[in-house]
């Protein structure tokens, strides 16, 4: 006999004897359970293939130049903003459901002076299986003193490239740049632009107005405006990106027990009624020294949920608050940015 | 006579089991249309049924005996609304278990578990004495990750295709194989080293 054979004789335990009676008491409550359909299913590894690769189509079109056939503009408002980012499709404002609350309390109470410029390169890598390891991408997040309409403000920038199989060419996405109030971190004005597309949200009080407009041989713009939920001194974070987290995460107070959410802000959207304003939940799970290319940290662990499925792991310093370190995982794969240099501008 | 019987068998005993197979896929299908109805007996008839061997295989995939329950109680309370969609192809057992291995792996992946206790538990509530050999293999087989883990259950102990685990998995039939031999090689490792 094998130890395969074996491996089928395994035992395993019985369930319990009054499992059929909950059961039957679970149908006599009304309670009932949506069993998944038994057809194929796309695993989160697919999807998110197919959205980065749609996401490089978008972007080589918008950086390349070239024709492009009218899209109806229920559809293709959607098409655009699928194009904006690498993420999932559920990172996205418009998915269904129901808004869900924030989990914990407000941010307040942020260490606004704690907050500095500077510039800091994340490599970005992909593992699938705990073997397949794409890790191509780098990231660049700047921070600089700006003025905003004669007032001093935050101007932040990030940019991500990434290098092809077998070329020294690299990918790039247009930079975007995001200006922040320094007294409440609140976006003021948000542009992300390439060849054929600009998109401007600006943010007055509680209302954000998106301006998105396409060029090339069909030209077309959409023109939206939403109302923000939360305090109007608030801080808030633009969605997708790490680089709204670098100011934030310097100025949170973060301890051991610490917790606190934020209101993100994705697109808006032809339907404003649909926008998803989703909370942003942080809290501390643990501390400890982390090593990554640009050297050792003292970070504290901290938990991002901006909905039930979607969890980003963060290392922030415990000295400055420097985002050192991220990770997600899916069911087989793992997509981790590290810091591989800093630049701080001189004390 | 040894000889015989198979022969007299085959003549003989083919019509009383066509009849009786007949019998019992009829019994399947009234029972299919009760449960379909929300008839809680269908359903306890069911359960009697296919109960334990579902929550074997949940079991065998979460690695922990409460999380298994609630994959099996999951299971037949969604039942009778699920069987709205079951077209009657192929074995309900099979239908079964493929939904079965669905909410299970739906769970591992939510993180919702409580696995800390893994199948070593087992032990204490599962029958009859083991070997030795048998308890080095269960402690072996807790060690290995859950996607790797789920491949080896679903090959070596439910007997899946790859084909089948790909689709289930959502993963590529190459995916599939590549875990395999993974599981059996951290397996083997595992048992050596236990020695």
């Amino acid at each position: 006999m094998t130890w395969k054979d074996e491996l089928r004789k395994v035992p395993a335990p019985e369930p319990s004897r009054d499992l059929l009676a909950r059961i039957l008491a679970s149908r006599a409550a009304g309670v009932r359970v949506v069993l998944p359909a038994d057809g194929s299913t796309v695993s989160r590894r697919t999807a998110l293939l197919v959205t980065a690769a749609a996401a490089a189509v978008v972007l080589v079109m918008s950086t390349r130049g070239g024709d492009r056939r009218p899209v109806d503009p229920e559809n293709g408002y959607q098409d655009i903003a699928a194009g904006l980012s690498f993420w999932p499709p559920d990172a996205m404002a418009q998915e269904a459901g129901p808004p869900r609350s924030p989990r914990y309390e407000a941010v307040r109470s942020l260490r606004v002076a704690r907050a500095h410029g500077g510039t800091w390169t994340y490599r970005t890598c992909t593992v699938f299986d705990d073997v397949l390891t794409n890790c191509r991408g780098r990231l660049t997040i700047t921070v600089a003193d700006a003025r905003w309409e004669g007032h001093p403000a935050w101007l932040m920038s990030q940019q991500q490239k990434s290098v092809r199989d077998r070329s020294p060419d690299t990918l790039r996405t247009p930079p975007d740049s995001t200006y922040f109030e320094t007294s409440t971190l609140r976006p003021i004005y948000a542009a992300q632009r390439g060849v054929k597309f600009r998109l401007v949200r600006r943010f007055t009080g509680d209302t954000v107005r998106e301006a998105l407009d396409m060029g090339g041989a069909h030209p077309r713009s959409w023109r939206s405006s939403a109302a923000i939920p939360g305090d109007r001194d608030a801080p808030l974070v633009l969605r997708w990106a790490r680089v709204d987290l670098t100011l934030l995460l310097q100025t949170l107070p973060l301890d051991r027990w610490w917790r606190g959410s934020v209101y993100s802000v994705g697109l808006v959207g032809p339907d404003p009624g649909k926008t998803g304003f989703a909370p942003v939940d942080l809290r501390v799970v643990g501390s400890g020294r982390i090593e990554v290319p640009a050297g050792r940290f003292e970070c504290w662990k901290v938990e991002l949920r901006e909905s039930p499925e979607s969890m980003l792991t963060l290392w922030v310093s415990k000295d400055h608050g420097w985002l050192v370190k991220t990770e997600q995982r899916g069911w087989d794969w793992r997509a981790e940015s590290a810091l591989v240099s800093a630049t701080p501008p001189a004390p | 006579m040894g000889f015989v019987t198979p022969l007299l068998c085959v003549t003989f005993c083919l019509p009383t089991a066509f009849e009786s197979w007949d019998e019992h896929e009829r019994r399947a299908a009234s029972l299919i249309a009760e449960a379909r109805a929300g008839s809680p007996d269908a359903l306890s008839a069911l359960y009697l049924e296919h109960g334990a061997a579902l929550f074997r295989l949940a079991y065998r995939l979460v690695g922990a005996r409460e999380d298994a329950e609630d994959v099996v109680h999951d299971v037949f309370v969604g039942l009778p609304e699920a069987l709205q969609r079951y077209e009657e192809r192929g074995r309900l057992v099979g239908w079964l278990k493929r939904v079965t291995a669905r909410v299970a792996l739906m769970r591992l992946r939510s993180g919702k578990r409580r696995r800390e206790v893994a199948l070593d538990n087992a032990a204490e509530q599962a029958e009859p004495p083991r070997a030795s050999e048998r308890d080095g293999l269960q402690a072996a087989v807790n060690t290995l990750p859950d996607h790797l883990r789920a491949v080896l259950v679903l090959k070596e102990i439910e007997g899946y295709a790859h084909g089948e685990i790909a689709e289930l998995l959502g993963i590529s039939e190459g995916t599939s194989r590549v875990r395999l031999t993974r599981a059996l090689k951290l397996l083997r490792h595992e048992l050596e080293s236990g020695r």
